[in-house]
């Protein structure tokens, strides 16, 4: 096996560019381990496959997104990879010998990945025991593990790593020499969809008409379907807005205030490329928040349910929060050339980074407001009729509210390194 | 077809986008023949064609129409699995970046190929030494491509190249990132290969010095072959500016007085 | 005439600090007056970018001078030279940078947003420039929608908007064929003469070369020839300059 030796050496060599999928790996792991550890556990009463049959959605949902951050993390892995994949492709590697290369790496990155995530799970698990047996007031071994559980991890694993197998294998398809070694990601427009134009205003109106209907739907205790299925409406147009409204509202403001403003000329233009990048991402973070905060709200005062609920909204927010501050972290990456020339023509460091921030601040900041301005009328429509507690209510908004600011602070830095150091010439 | 046809082109058409109204063509049908120990360069203004021709010619795209005959076997019919074979076997490429992996040292990259073709250790080593002595690149093996100098980076890459003992080189500009000493120091490597072990070279330069070091030389215009020219007994300088000419003429129709 | 730049001793030395410095200019002298169109080649790692990126402000030189309109651009600081950058000079570069989110349009209004100027004085200048450079049907669209050889006429518009004293075109022509190459440098040659603008310009095309009206040919970091085009045709020049450049590799034929 030449090649899968060969595989080996070069992943200890350049273990550097395996280490954010290794690390998403690794916490995948973890929480899925965490996860079904406390679905199956005896001592509060939950037991895999009996009653609860929307918990097991709900773990279902938890793997699924698990397992679609550890795909994305395999995209930029092999996105890094393209060059020395080229380099083999005119070596005379030829499809299978590439296939193999890239499913022998990912096997060993994956060996080493889910033992250490199960470690941390396990080494977590009391932690989370902690937490859930005092909010139910019952005492019982902080540690416990359970088979099933383990079965189950096991199984969960091999699935999405059978999945990641496919993807790798179907990667040396897709690309021929030139693309892999000429692979440069600078700005692109995308092509104008040419199916059935909405006119704007449409999602426009159906973006805005929950804010109205939140008000005059009936409001019961333990029943939040009804803002569910308006907020879906909702993001509906919402959608539509990424694809096309904001575009064109970005536009409208540029040709008509923006010509003569250095910092706002160059950033909505980069603002607008980045959400349609980004923006299929962008609207699973707000329907996952939307739907979360939902179902917090509907079982709060169902302690067996809700501390799993709980932890759920928890684990979804991190490996969300997870897969946007990556990908927009790749995105950034791109832009060296467009800021080496602004530079070029007169922009000062003071200006660029003026740009970035400006730029990052629109990300965040519609990634946060239009869950926020749902979520906060609705949160605010049952505190009103006093079916909610403020201190829950604050405590759901911070909950997404913090990692976002977060990884929109960690952006930021990493948008500066990456566009200064390519200034400086580091191409 | 001739027993010594190391490359054979027909009717060769290249035609971008699907759709009637966007579609580009970019070679409008080629024939070609190269034999075996031939230099041919493939010169042109840019968007020509002259890289899309270089492309179809060794498996890297694929023609729309047409067939490429290399050593014999149609190449546009062949499967993925088989051209990885094909590559290994027949075909060694050099491009104008050096596409080398930073974290190997220089004997690990000439060894790439047959790294992964599963030869052993031995073996080679004897034919990494051999090829790295005949490239004067000897005495960097045991360093990594950021400690040696671009010449020696493009020497490295010929390396890889030759290591297979390919039938063909395929070399797209590359000298494009050279300078003129290193420029002409890899030419006469060329011109060595080619005299003196009989490798069949096909080049895409832009430089005409470059390639006045060739035995033939194709002009391609708007997706044809317009010019051709053979270096048969003149010298290298007459030849030379006898490729300036044919490279300069339509343009000099451009000039204002 | 007017001096518009004047560059005494320039030199560059790479990894000063390092073992093995590279000298990459050892001390360059040129002077650029009004309505100059100066062309500079050399062979690659010959030095050519680095002086251009050095006499335009782009990249420090380790040693000299560099004067442009009376003012020594090697002591400014970053906010100075930024200021000084759009107040007086043009870029234009091989691919053209244009930002691929921005209409034509915005992109050549990039260097005016820089200024104080009001957004309708700025649509007036844009409008004005892509007139005159024949784009002006193409200010709405987007560059990705646009030709090669609209996006370089784009990018000289972007250049040209701020009125610079000086134009430097870097490779101007190397991502375009032939037929829009000469047309580019049609439009080069009559802005240069008919608008008076000085243009300083690198290239590795002789023929690309032919239009201007002073050659520099550097080597190894050293000013090695200059021809003048003076009275001769352009097809004289453009095989004095095939000459110049091929020397070296003459001499190295058998």
């Amino acid at each position: 096996m030449g090649k899968a030796k060969f595989a080996l050496r070069m992943l200890k060599l350049e273990y550097q560019k395996t280490f954010f999928y290794g690390l998403s790996l690794v916490c995948s792991s973890a929480v899925i381990f965490l996860f079904f550890n406390y679905m199956d556990n005896h001592i509060i009463g939950n037991e895999i496959g009996t009653g609860m049959g929307f918990s097991n959605l709900l773990s279902l949902a938890i793997m699924l997104i698990a397992s679609a951050t550890a795909c994305f993390a395999n995209g930029f892995f092999l996105s890094k990879k393209n060059e020395e994949i080229g380099i083999y492709t005119m070596s005379g590697a030829g499809v299978g010998g590439v296939s193999i290369y890239l499913i022998v790496q990912n096997f060993a990155i994956i060996i080493a990945a889910i033992p250490l995530g199960f470690l941390i799970g396990y080494l977590a698990n009391p932690i989370l025991n902690q937490i859930v047996y005092s909010s139910l007031h019952i005492t019982g071994n902080l540690w416990h593990i359970s088979t099933q559980a383990i079965v189950m991890s096991v199984i969960t694993l091999l699935t999405q790593t059978a999945a990641l197998t496919v993807v790798n294998a179907g990667y040396a398809y897709r690309h021929d020499i030139l693309q892999l070694l000429h692979f440069n990601n600078t700005m692109k427009a995308e092509a104008p969809a040419s199916s059935i134009r909405m006119p704007i205003i449409v999602y426009w109106v159906t973006a805005l008409i929950p804010l109205y209907v939140f008000f005059q739907v009936p409001v019961a205790s333990n029943d939040t379907m009804v803002f569910l299925v308006v907020s879906c409406v909702g993001l509906y147009g919402i959608s539509g807005l990424f694809k096309r409204g904001l575009p064109q509202l970005f536009e409208f403001l540029q040709r008509h205030f923006n010509m003569n403003h250095k910092i706002r000329l160059i950033g909505f233009g980069n603002l607008s490329y980045s959400i349609a990048r980004t923006a299929t991402l962008i609207k699973i973070i707000i329907v996952a928040i939307i739907c979360m905060i939902c179902l917090c709200i509907t079982y709060h005062d169902d302690p067996s349910n809700s501390t799993l609920i709980y932890f759920s909204y928890g684990v979804i927010i991190f490996l969300m929060t997870f897969c946007i501050v990556y990908r927009v972290i790749v995105e950034n990456s791109s832009n060296g050339p467009l800021f080496e020339s602004l530079y070029k023509l007169g922009f000062v460091r003071k200006d660029l980074k003026r740009i970035m921030r400006f730029e990052t601040l629109g990300l965040y900041g519609i990634i946060l407001f239009i869950p926020t301005l749902y979520i906060g009328i609705i949160l605010f429509i049952y505190i009103q009729h006093g079916l909610l507690s403020v201190a829950i209510a604050v405590n759901l908004v911070l909950a997404y509210l913090i990692p976002i600011v977060l990884v929109g602070l960690i952006t930021y830095q990493n948008y500066k390194k990456v566009i200064f150091n390519y200034i400086e010439g580091g191409h | 077809m001739e027993t010594n046809s190391v490359l054979t082109a027909k009717g060769v058409k290249k035609i971008y986008g699907q759709f009637d109204d966007q579609k580009v063509v970019a070679l409008k049908g080629i024939d070609l023949n190269m034999v075996e120990g031939e230099f041919v360069c493939i010169m042109g203004p840019s968007g020509s064609g002259k890289s899309t021709l270089l492309n179809v010619l060794s498996t890297i795209d694929l023609p729309s129409k047409g067939f490429v005959h290399i050593n014999g076997t149609n190449v546009v019919s062949m499967t993925e699995y088989e051209l990885g074979q094909f590559r290994y076997k027949n075909l060694g490429f050099i491009f104008q970046e050096f596409h080398l992996i930073e974290s190997l040292t220089i004997l690990d990259n000439i060894a790439v190929p047959l790294s992964l073709a599963n030869v052993n250790k031995e073996e080679i080593k004897a034919r990494v030494e051999d090829i790295a002595k005949k490239l004067n690149i000897e005495m960097t093996l045991e360093k990594h491509p950021s400690e040696c100098s671009g010449g020696q980076r493009q020497r490295v890459a010929i390396a890889r190249a030759l290591v297979t003992n390919p039938r063909l080189i395929v070399a797209d500009e590359p000298t494009g990132n050279l300078d003129s000493q290193n420029s002409h120091e890899l030419l006469s490597i060329f011109r060595r290969l080619n005299k003196e072990q009989g490798v069949t070279i096909l080049m895409v330069t832009h430089d005409a010095t470059i390639a006045s070091y060739s035995t033939k030389m194709l002009r391609i215009k708007d997706g044809l072959i317009e010019t051709e020219l053979e270096a048969d007994g003149m010298s290298q300088k007459e030849y030379f500016y006898k490729i300036v000419e044919a490279n300069s003429q339509e343009s000099q129709l451009e000039f204002m007085d | 005439m007017d001096e518009v730049l004047k560059a005494t001793g320039v030199e560059k030395t790479y990894g000063l600090h390092t073992k093995q410095p590279f000298k990459a200019l050892k001390g360059i002298d040129l002077t650029i007056n009004e309505n100059d169109f100066i062309c500079i080649m050399g062979p690659s790692g010959s030095g050519k970018s680095t002086f251009i990126n050095v006499i335009s402000t782009i990249d420090n030189p380790t040693g000299g001078r560099v004067v442009i309109g009376g003012q020594d651009v090697t002591e400014m600081t970053e906010e100075q030279l930024g200021r000084f950058k759009y107040e007086n000079l043009g870029f234009i570069f091989q691919d053209f940078n244009l930002i691929g989110s921005l209409t034509i349009s915005e992109n050549i209004a990039v260097p005016l947003s820089l200024s104080h100027k009001s957004k309708q004085e700025i649509i007036q200048d844009v409008e004005a420039v892509a007139k005159k450079l024949g784009i002006d049907h193409l200010l709405h669209k987007y560059p990705e929608e646009c030709s090669g050889g609209q996006r370089q006429r784009a990018a000289i518009a972007r250049a040209l908007v701020n009125q610079p004293k000086l134009i430097v075109a870097d490779e101007p022509t190397g991502n375009l064929d032939s037929e829009n190459s000469h047309e580019i440098l049609r439009l080069f040659k009559q802005l240069n003469d008919e608008d008076g603008v000085t243009i300083l310009m690198v290239t590795h095309d002789s023929m690309i070369a032919s239009y201007s009206k002073k050659l520099l040919f550097i080597k190894d970091g050293e000013l090695e020839t200059t021809i003048e085009k003076l009275n001769k045709t352009q097809k004289e020049y453009y095989y004095e300059i095939v000459d110049a450049n091929s020397k070296e590799s003459q001499e190295l034929f058998q």
